[in-house]
């Protein structure tokens, strides 16, 4: 939850301090005060499922379950300060970064099993090169995730007080009911169930707006048409 | 993840992307607060030339002409810098459009007549009992009535020229 409101005095750099923090800010305090790891918490809370959703589309499945191999990958990487530190020169989107980290970490792995493969005699294992249909599968996975959060975020906003809202909301819009059938499961007209979902969901695009705004690493004050886009091209990919 | 988890992201993701901000929306925010009641009993609690207002509104003993005095003033009156003064302003012209719906079956807005049954059913989720009722049986009435021939202005009722009532 935002503090107060800053006094209409503050300079602009004690203003700056009111607004969250974007990725790229956060990362760069957290590797500056050493803050390892709430960094890697941070990571591995928005990626873990996404970077498994892209080894399950990709030829790396065949290396084992994906919940494990990305968890290698974290604990090899993240462990050390400058893997993350290597991402702001790098200049590239963070989910890019990592999606590269764990390619290179996985035909590193494929490469041990294939010469222990060959000592005892067997097929190694190998990694094709990198296709769209995985990248597509770690954006689906990303947005779902995001909608998935947020959708936690506007039950959390709505309360006691709207907690009939939401709950019309998620039948709606979440499970696909019809309001005829809402009206069955909550005795509400469904010209009123309808405005109530309308209601909860200014509230949803707000927490989503937020989230794409501090995950992607977009100005915090950045207007929806931003955040429009940036959902665009992640949505892109899904099916 | 299944299809049916597809599904939803969809639906969930062009719902927001789709969303469309209103003036209401503000209103509505307000009233949803953990003090929305209070806020609408205090807002409300606002002197009139003709008396108080929930009760002119709620009891409908105001002529037409009265109400129409008192919703032109909300209309009019915002200051369009100040977030609360345009609140109460739509607040105001919400409920007296509704109660001269219900009290004396005229619509007193030329907006989209779906829009403001809307307007008045998403206000009516919000509200504190007796509002609750004025505002769904203005929907009601407004839903189930069939939009009249066009109207000429002559046969709006005629304001009277008096001082604007002191409200906020």
């Amino acid at each position: 939850m935002p503090g107060p409101l800053p006094p209409s005095s503050s300079s602009p750099s004690r203003t700056r301090e009111w607004f969250p923090d974007t990725q790229p800010k956060l990362i760069r305090r957290w590797l500056k005060d050493g803050e390892i790891r709430a960094l890697n918490y941070h990571i591995m809370s928005v990626y873990y499922g996404p970077l498994q959703a892209y080894v399950r589309g990709s030829s790396a499945r065949r290396l084992g379950d994906p919940a494990e191999l990305v968890s290698e990958f974290f604990a090899d990487r993240l462990e050390k300060d400058e893997y993350l530190a290597g991402w702001e020169p790098s200049r590239i989107r963070l989910r890019r970064y990592l999606i590269n980290g764990l390619w290179f970490y996985l035909r590193k792995r494929a490469r041990k099993d294939g010469r222990e493969a060959a000592r005892r005699k067997e097929m190694p294992g190998t990694l094709p090169e990198m296709g769209d249909g995985p990248l597509e599968a770690f954006h689906r996975a990303h947005v779902r995730e995001l909608v998935h959060k947020a959708m936690k975020r506007t039950r959390r906003a709505c309360g006691e007080r709207l907690s009939t809202h939401y709950r019309v909301f998620f039948l709606r819009k979440h499970e696909g009911h019809s309001y005829a059938e809402i009206e069955k499961l909550l005795d509400l007209d469904p010209r009123q169930a309808a405005v109530m979902a309308r209601t909860v969901t200014r509230r949803f695009k707000e927490a989503l707006g937020e989230l794409v705004r501090r995950e992607l690493g977009l100005d915090p004050r950045s207007g929806f048409a931003t955040v429009r886009r940036e959902l665009a091209e992640l949505a892109s990919a899904s099916p | 993840m299944s299809h049916e988890d597809d599904d939803s992201t969809r639906r969930l993701l062009s719902l927001a992307l789709e969303y469309r901000g209103r003036p209401i929306d503000d209103l509505v925010d307000r009233l949803s607060a953990g003090d929305g009641d209070e806020w609408l009993t205090r807002t409300l609690r606002t002197p009139t030339p003709h008396g108080g207002l929930p009760e002119g509104l709620l009891e409908g003993h105001w002529t037409l002409p009265q109400m129409l005095q008192i919703k032109e003033y909300f209309k009019r009156g915002a200051d369009p810098r100040n977030a609360e003064s345009r609140r109460k302003s739509l607040l105001g012209y919400f409920l007296c459009t509704a109660a001269a719906q219900v009290h004396h079956h005229r619509l007193l807005s030329s907006g989209p007549r779906e829009e403001l049954a809307e307007a008045w059913r998403e206000l009516a989720a919000l509200a504190s009992p007796p509002w609750r009722a004025l505002l769904i049986e203005a929907s009601r009435q407004l839903e189930s009535r069939k939009p009249p021939a066009s109207k000429s202005k002559s046969e709006l009722p005629v304001l009277q020229r008096s001082p604007p009532p002191c409200v906020p």
